[in-house]
């Protein structure tokens, strides 16, 4: 048993860099995003990427889907998008011999990978519709309450310039989201590439290179990654030293934060620092690890006040305050 | 023997993994445990690696126990094993290889240089196993971590030493300095200087550093991912799953190269540069001040000689000074004052006293002086001062200064009178048998000298007569003055003996004493000699003193008859023709300028008595205005003879005579001084050792009062000034005064008494001026001195708080007030206040706060409208009301 603890790490090392690499011949760049999304979805979670149009978001989720060989749905969110158009809607349906019944017809949800593109610009209600979705692993109906097929991932996209027209994500449904990764902008080489790519004739495919009962594998054995205490004991000062209300807060999170991370949200660290630590090949979570998971997995979980707003304090500038000035939890 | 093959069995199946396995393993490191314990005693603590429980307390087991060597090894007849479970034991002896044990088997593996690692079961199952992937490494580990957490203690040491060295330097430092400085440093305070140390010791220790805690040091040095502390971790909490015996295995296995330990260690717990150095630094350098700066400044400050002494040259050593810093000011300043004093009166010894005491003050300041010493030499001065004040009343052996110069004086006159009597023939010899001391032979030439003068020779008489008069004067053996030394001269001696009889003095101060008396006793023997002789001489003096008067007096005699005898001839030739009447004229003539020559005499004599009695008062009323009494009589004395020499002189002697007499007066006033100034000196330096505790505060209230007493002195002094131009004025005008009273005293000589009279006393106004400008002087030290000890004055700005009245009279208070309860009336709705403060309270859904906020929302789209304001405030205005917008 030990030893096959070891050679499966050591596969899912393989596998991991082998759909990192697949991924990469679609995207150029974009290494922490890539490992992000990859992270969320082999830890149970949904990613919520936001950047400016055109940083290849959508091409990420669709490269994502095709190289896991899993089924994709892309929803282009609107502000007349109603809840069924999502979900799907009970329909009549007349058989041959003329006799009509009701019918459910799946929406966009049921699938493995749901591109959620701009997903602010739905009403709350549609939005609120994915909440049970993404939590639940379900949707219900009527009375009728349909399970989704594993592995069940979101991603969803927003764009954080155009506001006029748009409903901010409340903060309950953000709270869905294991990660919120920002895309950046690719450098100048990055971009060299990106054309040689697109621009020529011949854009590459990408081929499946994980099965989806693949991933469930990976993922039951990445929850396995046994966490010490005082590594936990870590990832617990972050996320209580996101309250402004605790007595160790950052002078930073005092002033600028409202709202600090939920349970959630240390759920999400640790779920995350122990799929980088197999990642990079340990047995074990390490405080760099934790350090790797809090920042994207807190940012959407911190929620700045008004002066914080006004001030156009990021979160990621208290995040990485917060690390600085928290010392690692001295072994007991 | 049941017990082993239990164990063996156990160690058997120990490779199977279920949970009712474990706790049968569980069981059986017990029962090992319980048969061990008879055996062996517990030496150190473990967890059971299989099962992962703890055993209580750390301990390793030894057990004897009989192998055969499978594969031509030699025996192992005696292993000893410690063993804390069924998995494996540590050797503390024999050879690497395989071991066959009572159906099992023992491999044994060099894992180190003294232990050895057994593990036992079948050998199918040794094949290919290591010990890591049996999940058993928590000896290692521990082994590890105790290096760790030695180095660790080295390291914290390391980093401490510096700080400590210096604060060890510094307490010796202290400690050095108090000794230089005289105090009495008990040996056990020495100990002080260890007590950093021992306090480094303390601190250094890894007090409540967990085993966990080193491990994650470890780690974070060697970037090793938390691997070590978590395998820690792991094991503590017993390793109870598979992913937890994997870590410790690949953790083990990174560790298992050798040296990779040892070096991970090293790097984590390097030993790092001494913390606080420039601190420790600063401290040192504080310490070495403390210790050798004193030395040095001595060393600097000390003369030349020393300092090209070269190598043997000693650094002498520093104390601190005797007295504090405002005593030092104090006392400088007053035997500054005091050495001016003595130069002012010219006395020799006070001067050399003043500057004594001068040294004394500086040699302190200096730091030159122990406080044994200081005290020594003040008292040494101090007896000096004092026998300087005995010597001035009473020197012994010899007459006291004063009478020693009246003597003198005396002596002189009396050679002088000598020498006149010799120049003239007719006295030569008497002077010689005067001289020889035969006094009978010159009271018979002086009884010749009478006979044979020539009655009518008026002048030739009364210069003899003035001549013997001064004689006799001059050597009356009644003299109270000589008497007077003579009978101190006796209290004296007498009381030297006493102190001889009661055997207080030294031998050489007996010689001396012997000495003196001898001298004492020959003197006293050669003045009674002396008074016998000139009790001859005296009344052989008195008597032709008193022939020579008579004589005197009947050649007055004589002559008027013969005027008489001349006056009555020329009368008759006046009867007779012509030649009578020439003979008259003539006569008449002669007789006129017989009388003119009487009443010149006549005049002269009355000139000559007022002289003297002009000088008689005046020396009178000089004397009985001074205080002292021995310058009256020599003033009394000088003035008898400068009566007798004429006005001139007694006015020049008289005035002498005072300043002498001022001049002793203040030398011992200076004496007293000075004396009184080493006492309190002396005091100050008691003060300043005892009140350690009261110095600072005492120290700080003298340095209060010496400012404003400073201040006071600048005053003082600008007043001082000012009275001592006043005084010079006066001095010159005095002095002026006296010029004209001389020009007066010469203008007497022709006859005025009362201008001789104010002579006089213009000359003593002024020297008593003299003495009021020192007693002034004397009095502006006294009060700075009061000045500083009572504190008095006020700081300049500062007035004594007088009610000002220049504003009028302060406001009444005293008025009739008159409560009045005012009811507030509710006027029924809200203030805009209130419901923006109930809005923040309890929500923004209430009516009157929508109203509220669109009032106040339409005035600022107003302002955002028709002013120009940034898009980046625009937008936080409308961010602003976003948020507060009703619900």
């Amino acid at each position: 048993m030990a030893r096959e603890i070891a050679a499966e790490v050591e596969q899912f090392q393989a596998k991991i860099a082998k759909l990192r690499d697949e991924i990469g011949r679609m995207i150029v760049g974009q290494r922490e995003v890539i490992d992000g999304v990859i992270l969320c979805l082999l830890a149970d979670g949904q990613v919520l990427l936001e950047g400016v149009p055109g940083l290849g978001k959508t091409m990420l989720v669709r490269t994502l889907s095709e190289a896991i060989a899993c089924k994709f749905s892309r929803v282009q969110f609107t502000p007349d998008m109603m809840p069924s158009d999502i979900l799907g809607t009970n329909m009549i349906v007349e058989d041959e011999r003329g006799n009509k019944s009701f019918e459910f017809q799946k929406g966009p949800v049921f699938t493995n990978i749901l591109l959620a593109d701009e997903i602010n610009r739905a009403t709350p209600k549609t939005q609120a519709a994915l909440l049970e979705a993404m939590q639940e692993k379900s949707v219900t109906v009527g009375n009728t309450t349909y399970k989704l097929e594993a592995p069940f991932f979101v991603m969803a996209t927003q764009n954080p310039l155009e506001m006029e027209g748009t409903y901010p994500l409340p903060e309950a449904q953000l709270d869905r989201f294991l990660f919120k990764i920002n895309v950046p902008f690719p450098n100048k080489d990055e971009l060299h590439e990106i054309l040689k790519r697109t621009t020529a004739g011949n854009s590459p495919k990408v081929s499946a290179v994980m099965s989806k009962d693949e991933i469930l594998s990976l993922r039951a054995l990445a929850a396995e990654v046994p966490i010490a205490d005082h590594v936990q004991d870590y990832a617990l000062k972050l996320v209580l030293g996101t309250h402004p209300e605790i007595d160790g807060a950052t002078k930073m999170v005092k002033q600028y934060v409202r709202f600090g991370s939920s349970p959630r949200g240390a759920q999400a660290v640790i779920k995350a620092a122990k799929i980088h630590a197999i990642f990079d090949g340990r047995f074990n979570v390490s405080n760099d690890d934790i350090r790797f998971a809090a920042i994207p997995a807190l940012r959407h979980r911190t929620i700045l006040n008004f002066e914080g707003e006004a001030e156009n304090i990021s979160t990621d500038d208290i995040l990485k305050d917060l690390i600085k000035n928290t010392k690692e939890t001295a072994g007991k | 023997m049941r017990l082993w093959r239990i164990r063996l069995a156990g160690a058997a199946i120990g490779f199977a993994d279920t949970p009712r396995l474990n706790r049968l393993k569980h069981r059986l490191c017990s029962t090992t445990v319980d048969m061990a314990n008879r055996w062996h005693p517990f030496q150190g603590g473990e967890v059971c690696c299989v099962c992962g429980q703890g055993l209580g307390v750390r301990r390793v087991h030894r057990k004897r126990l009989n192998v055969t060597v499978k594969g031509g090894k030699p025996p192992l007849s005696k292993l000893l094993l410690s063993s804390v479970c069924t998995d494996f034991a540590y050797v503390l002896g024999g050879w690497e290889g395989v071991y066959e044990v009572a159906g099992g088997v023992l491999q044994c593996e060099i894992r180190n240089q003294f232990h050895k690692v057994l593990r036992w079961g079948k050998s199918a199952d040794l094949a290919g196993m290591s010990m890591e992937s049996k999940g058993c490494g928590m000896m290692e580990l521990n082994s590890m971590i105790k290096q760790g957490r030695r180095r660790y203690y080295v390291r914290r040491i390391v980093r401490g030493i510096a700080l400590t060295s210096a604060v060890s330097l510094f307490v010796c430092g202290v400690l050095v300095a108090c000794m230089r400085f005289g105090a009495d440093v008990p040996g056990w305070v020495w100990l002080l200087c260890a007590v950093p140390w021992a306090g480094l010791l303390i601190w250094a220790w890894p007090w409540g550093v967990a085993d966990i805690e080193i491990a994650r040091q470890i780690d974070k040095a060697n970037d090793f991912g938390e691997r070590l502390s978590s395998s820690m971790s792991f094991m503590r909490e017993g390793a109870q799953s598979e992913w937890m015996k994997v870590q410790i295995a690949d953790t083990m296995k990174r560790l298992d190269a050798p040296g990779t330990a040892d070096a991970f260690v090293k790097r984590a717990f390097a030993v790092e540069k001494p913390a606080r150095v420039r601190e420790a630094a600063i401290l040192a350098i504080c310490a070495v001040i403390l210790m050798f700066v004193p030395s040095l400044v001595s060393l600097i400050s000390a003369d030349g000689e020393q300092t090209e002494g070269g190598a043997g040259t000693e650094v002498a050593e520093v104390y601190a000074p005797n007295l504090d810093e405002v005593s030092q000011e104090l006392r400088q300043h007053q035997a500054e004052a005091l050495l001016d004093a003595a130069k002012e009166v010219d006395d020799p010894e006070l001067k050399e006293a003043a500057e004594e005491l001068a040294e004394i003050l500086k040699a302190d300041r200096e730091g030159k002086l122990s406080a044994a010493e200081f005290e020594r030499r003040l008292a040494a001065l101090e007896k000096k001062i004092s026998d300087m004040a005995q010597q001035s009343e009473a020197a012994p052996g010899m007459l006291g200064a004063k009478e020693q110069k009246a003597f003198d004086q005396a002596i002189r006159e009396a050679v002088e009178s000598m020498t006149q009597m010799k120049e003239d023939p007719e006295t030569k010899e008497l002077a010689d048998a005067l001289e020889q001391n035969n006094y009978d032979k010159a009271a018979d030439i002086l009884n010749d000298l009478l006979n044979s003068t020539d009655p009518k020779d008026k002048k030739k008489l009364e210069k003899l007569a003035k001549m013997f008069g001064d004689l006799a004067k001059n050597i009356d053996p009644t003299d109270p003055e000589l008497k007077e030394a003579l009978k101190k001269n006796k209290d004296l001696v007498d009381k030297l003996k006493k102190e001889f009889d009661n055997d207080k003095l030294s031998a050489e101060d007996k010689k001396a004493f012997s000495d003196a008396a001898k001298k004492l006793e020959e003197a006293e023997k050669a003045q009674k000699r002396q008074q016998e002789a000139s009790d001859k001489a005296s009344k052989a003096l008195n008597k032709l003193s008193k022939a020579m008067d008579n004589t005197s007096k009947s050649l007055d005699q004589k002559a008027q008859e013969a005027n008489e005898d001349a006056q009555r001839d020329a009368q008759a030739g006046e009867n007779k023709e012509g030649a009578p009447k020439e003979g008259q004229d003539g006569a008449q003539k002669e007789g006129q300028k017989q009388e003119g020559q009487q009443g010149a005499q006549k005049q002269a004599g009355q000139s000559q008595d007022g002289q003297q009695q002009a000088g008689q008062d005046g020396a009178q009323k000089q004397a009985g205005q001074q205080e002292s009494a021995d310058g009256q009589e020599h003033a009394q004395k000088r003035d008898d003879n400068g009566a007798q020499e004429g006005a001139d002189n007694s006015s020049e002697t008289a005035e002498e005579a005072l300043r002498d007499a001022a001049a002793q007066k203040k030398a011992q006033e200076n004496r007293d001084a000075l004396k009184d100034l080493a006492d309190k000196m002396r005091k100050d330096a008691k003060s300043s050792e005892k009140g350690d505790k009261k110095d600072d505060a005492r120290q700080k209230n003298m340095q209060d009062f010496m400012e404003r007493a400073k201040g006071q002195e600048k005053q003082q002094d600008a007043q001082q000034s000012g009275q001592q131009q006043g005084n010079e004025g006066q001095t010159d005008q005095q002095g002026q005064q006296g010029a004209d009273g001389q020009q007066q005293a010469q203008q007497g000589q022709q006859g005025g008494d009362g201008q001789q009279e104010t002579a006089q006393g213009q000359s003593q106004q002024a020297s008593s001026g003299q003495q009021e400008s020192g007693q002034a002087q004397l009095g502006k030290e006294l009060g700075a001195q009061n000045g500083v000890n009572e504190g008095e004055l006020l700081p300049e700005g500062v007035q004594d708080g007088g009610h000002d009245t220049t504003l009028g009279e302060a406001t009444s208070m005293k008025v009739n007030l008159k409560d009045e309860k005012l009811t507030g009336m509710d006027s029924g709705s809200q203030t805009t206040s209130e419901i923006i403060e109930s809005a923040g309270q309890q929500g923004f859904a209430s009516e009157p706060y929508r109203e509220v906020y669109q009032t106040y929302e339409k005035a600022a789209e107003e302002v955002l409208e028709s002013e120009e304001v940034p898009q980046g405030y625009r937008n936080y205005v409308e961010k602003y009301f976003d948020m507060i917008r009703p619900q």
